[in-house]
């Protein structure tokens, strides 16, 4: 795994939405923050202020009566404590690049 | 959250959706993820598309354009809403009497940093016998400071002449090292240190610019032409805490050897390779990104290093905020 940007946090966002046309909204806007591991899971590794940008997004997008999101941030360093079994692993980006 | 360098030429970047692709001759294009950038360096031609530039610009990323040798070029930030109230502040400041204490607070944290980088590599290697220059420094550092811009410029020099001595009996890798110049560096170790003195500046410049501060009004380094003077003014204790040391350590390591750069003639550095120069910035991140050291930056030093210079930064908007008009960013009168 690489060793993950400083200030960056794993954040597993899980959602759940009866309206076809929210569930692709909602997965083309988590497509911008991170990657999707499962058909309604994505793997996010943010800063804490773009964990609030996000949560404030799908706050806007999800129908709150409707739809179910769950948004958990592990600590930092907290990825090192998450199993997987088979082809998945945490995949944060590295720290920097250099091309 | 990251920096993305770029060492020309044969490079190009081009936007894809959220990504931007990046591609180096006729190889495969490798993707970046928008979101997980902070900013671009741009190292010599490199191609950038419009559309990546801006949607990098939208995302809050910034770019510093720097010449294949490492000269600064440019700094390309996103226009948005910065406080008008600090820039006020800053010029302010800029002539009233607390710019001498500001002054001073420059040049004593430089010369602390000396001496603690020193301290560093004496308990390190105390057969360089480096101890003596280091509490030179520090009693240099405790000492009440003189007032004047002249008298300050004088203790800085006086205090660069025992730092750089003693940093020369450091050096002790393949590369030699007789003693600090620049404009132009003479050789591979001052090529090094200017070089990343001017990655650290560019990255004070580009904080300054995002804070609404104006990285050419400096209190410490006098405000000439377009001179960073102000960003300057920052970096000062990074320097030698941060560039210094990893300097040190890469030369002292044989990270860097004579077939690493390319001479240019008496009146130009020596350009290191792009081989070379990929390697050196990968050792700048990392030294960036390293946890801040209380014992070289200070005991507000908090985070990583980068952390630190944010910090530092965000010190010093405050401060020339507080001198501002409280009504400036209202729109209303700033009188």
């Amino acid at each position: 795994m690489n060793r993950p940007p400083p200030n960056a946090s794993l954040v597993v966002v899980a959602y759940d939405t009866p309206d076809d046309r929210r569930r692709r909204r909602l997965a083309r806007l988590l497509d911008d923050f991170g990657k999707r591991v499962q058909g309604s899971v994505f793997e996010c590794w943010l800063e804490p202020p773009l964990i609030e940008h996000l949560t404030r997004r799908l706050a806007r997008a999800a129908v709150a009566s409707e739809d179910s999101i769950w948004i958990i941030p592990l600590s930092r360093g907290g990825e090192s404590a998450v199993r997987t079994i088979g082809q998945a692993q945490p995949d944060p980006p590295p720290p920097f690049w250099v091309f | 959250m990251g920096i993305a360098y770029f060492v020309g030429p044969g490079l190009s970047v081009r936007l894809d959706g959220r990504s931007l692709l990046v591609q180096r001759d006729q190889q495969p294009p490798r993707s970046l993820e928008l979101i997980h950038l902070r900013g671009l360096a741009l190292f010599g031609r490199v191609e950038v598309t419009t559309p990546a530039l801006l949607a990098l610009l939208a995302v809050g990323g910034r770019v510093v354009m720097a010449s294949r040798a490492g000269r600064l070029r440019a700094v390309c930030l996103p226009a948005r809403d910065r406080s008008v109230r600090a820039r006020i502040g800053q010029h302010r400041l800029f002539f009233s009497p607390a710019a001498a204490d500001l002054r001073a607070a420059v040049v004593g944290r430089k010369i602390l940093a000396m001496a603690a980088l020193l301290r560093r590599c004496d308990r390190n290697r105390p057969e360089l016998s480096l101890r003596a220059d280091a509490q030179i420094l520090l009693d240099a550092a405790r000492a009440p400071l003189p007032a004047t811009p002249e008298a300050l410029l004088g203790a800085e020099g006086a205090a660069a002449r025992v730092y750089w001595s003693a940093f020369a009996r450091a050096v002790v890798g393949p590369l030699t090292f007789a003693g600090r110049r620049s404009r132009p560096a003479p050789d591979p170790v001052n090529a090094l240190l200017s070089l990343g003195y001017t990655l650290l500046a560019g990255e004070a410049a580009t904080l300054l610019h995002a804070v609404g501060l104006d990285p050419a009004i400096g209190f410490y380094h006098r405000p000439f032409r377009t001179r960073p003077s102000l960003a300057l003014d920052l970096i000062e204790p990074f320097r030698h805490a941060v560039v210094d040391r990893a300097v040190l350590l890469a030369v002292n390591q044989a990270r860097f050897t004579q077939a690493d750069f390319e001479p240019r003639g008496p009146r130009a550095s020596p350009r290191l390779t792009q081989p070379a120069l990929r390697r050196f910035v990968t050792i700048y991140e990392e030294a960036m990104l390293a946890p801040a050291e209380t014992e070289l930056l200070g005991p507000r030093a908090a985070g990583c290093v980068r952390d630190a210079l944010l910090g530092t930064c965000q010190r010093i908007h405050r401060l020339c905020s507080r001198a501002g008009p409280p009504q400036a960013d209202s729109g209303r009168s700033a009188a």
